[in-house]
């Protein structure tokens, strides 16, 4: 197998740039004598116009319809795999689930005494909290005496809000304009 | 290069497959050439064009209309070629041994429609001596009349890399050409040797 690396002429022989009259000149009087470049001009000749004879291939009638039947068949292979996904997500959360009340069930079980006072305990503390929010919210009406418990939770919710507004007005025209007109 | 209705692209980017059928419609010649040209197998081009349209159709919304389509979907279809190229050295498949395959036979299907003559099946011997990057650059600048600058786009090369690669793959589709010559004379003159030789 012969190498063919005749520099630069092999380069000019295949490149698409145009050659200046003296380039041209010089790769005429080396293509004179040079066999091997004269048979990879040939070739090259050859294989171009081989490239032009082939053209481009079309494919089988109906292509659209496969396509499209493709994209369906695609389509439902993802809707399932969605499917699959959201049932063993499910599944799995539903697994958990189980082991957890297995294990609550399984604890109660062995001391039902135990479980039976943290409940009552639970209740009392409950009532306790509602009392003492109830003795607050007194305090704070005792405080404001035009308004109801609603329109105090409103005044504050409003007051908060204006808050907010103050502060996110403030930021945005302290910071530097990004898009300069 | 075809221009397909701007409204077609619009439509087709909104997710309305009846517009993206008539992109498939237009598009089909250019897409299935490609990845025949690529892989030269009529069984694995049409699977290939079929997959880069379906994968063009689920990225169309990444489509920025300021881009050729055309450059765009070739691009897409180029680099799903190249991934089955190597996927398929990976399953050690010999393309040699895939290019003296007889077309298939007359069995229902989509090869049915056209047989490999003489020519293509010289182009596709030529065009499977090249590497899978260098093929595409090598078809898109050949048949489809794409620039330097389409085709570093489509591939993701740079200019210069496109100017080498086209320069490499030139180089050695001379000289393959030249090899098969000297293969074919020599297997004549043999022939000749044989058919002029006293029997004993």
């Amino acid at each position: 197998m012969t190498k063919l690396t005749h520099q630069p002429f092999s380069t000019w022989l295949l490149s698409d740039e145009p050659l200046t009259p003296e380039e041209m000149r010089q790769l005429q009087e080396h293509l004179r004598f040079c066999q091997e470049c004269q048979q990879q001009q040939g070739a090259w000749l050859q294989v171009h116009r081989l490239f032009q004879d082939a053209g481009q291939v079309a494919p089988a009638q109906g292509f659209v319809a496969r396509w499209q039947q493709r994209m369906i068949t695609a389509r439902h292979h993802k809707q399932r795999q969605i499917a699959w996904a959201w049932f063993g997500l499910c599944a799995g959360f539903s697994t958990l689930a189980l082991f957890f009340l297995a294990y609550l069930a399984i604890n109660s079980l062995q001391s039902p005494l135990s479980l039976v006072s943290l409940w009552v305990y639970r209740a009392v503390l409950a009532f306790s909290y509602w009392n003492s929010l109830a003795a607050y919210l007194g305090v704070i009406k005792g405080l404001v005496p035009g308004f109801s418990i609603i329109g105090i939770a409103f005044l504050a919710g409003f007051i908060s809000f204006l808050s907010v507004l103050w502060l996110a007005t403030y930021r945005q025209l302290s910071s530097a304009r990004r898009v300069v007109r | 290069m075809i221009t397909p209705e701007p409204q077609w692209i619009t439509q087709a980017k909104k997710g309305n497959s009846e517009a993206f059928s008539r992109l498939v419609e237009i598009y089909q010649t250019p897409v299935y050439n490609l990845c025949y040209r690529m892989l030269g197998d009529p069984y694995e081009a049409e699977d290939a064009a079929q997959e880069a349209f379906l994968r063009a159709y689920h990225a169309m919304r990444q489509y920025d209309e300021r881009r050729s389509f055309t450059t765009w979907l070739l691009s897409i279809a180029a680099h799903y070629c190249i991934d089955q190229i190597r996927r398929r050295r990976l399953q050690l498949f010999s393309l040699d041994e895939a290019e003296y395959l007889e077309p298939p036979d007359a069995a229902p299907g989509p090869e049915q429609s056209y047989s490999i003559n003489e020519v293509q099946r010289k182009v596709q011997a030529l065009l499977n001596h090249l590497s899978p990057q260098d093929r595409a650059a090598v078809v898109m600048y050949y048949w489809y009349d794409f620039s330097y600058d389409e085709i570093a786009g489509a591939l993701s090369l740079t200019v210069s890399a496109v100017k080498s690669r086209l320069h490499r793959a030139r180089l050695a589709l001379a000289q393959e050409w030249t090899d098969r010559e000297t293969q074919a004379q020599a297997a004549e003159r043999k022939q000749n040797d044989k058919a002029h030789s006293p029997a004993f």
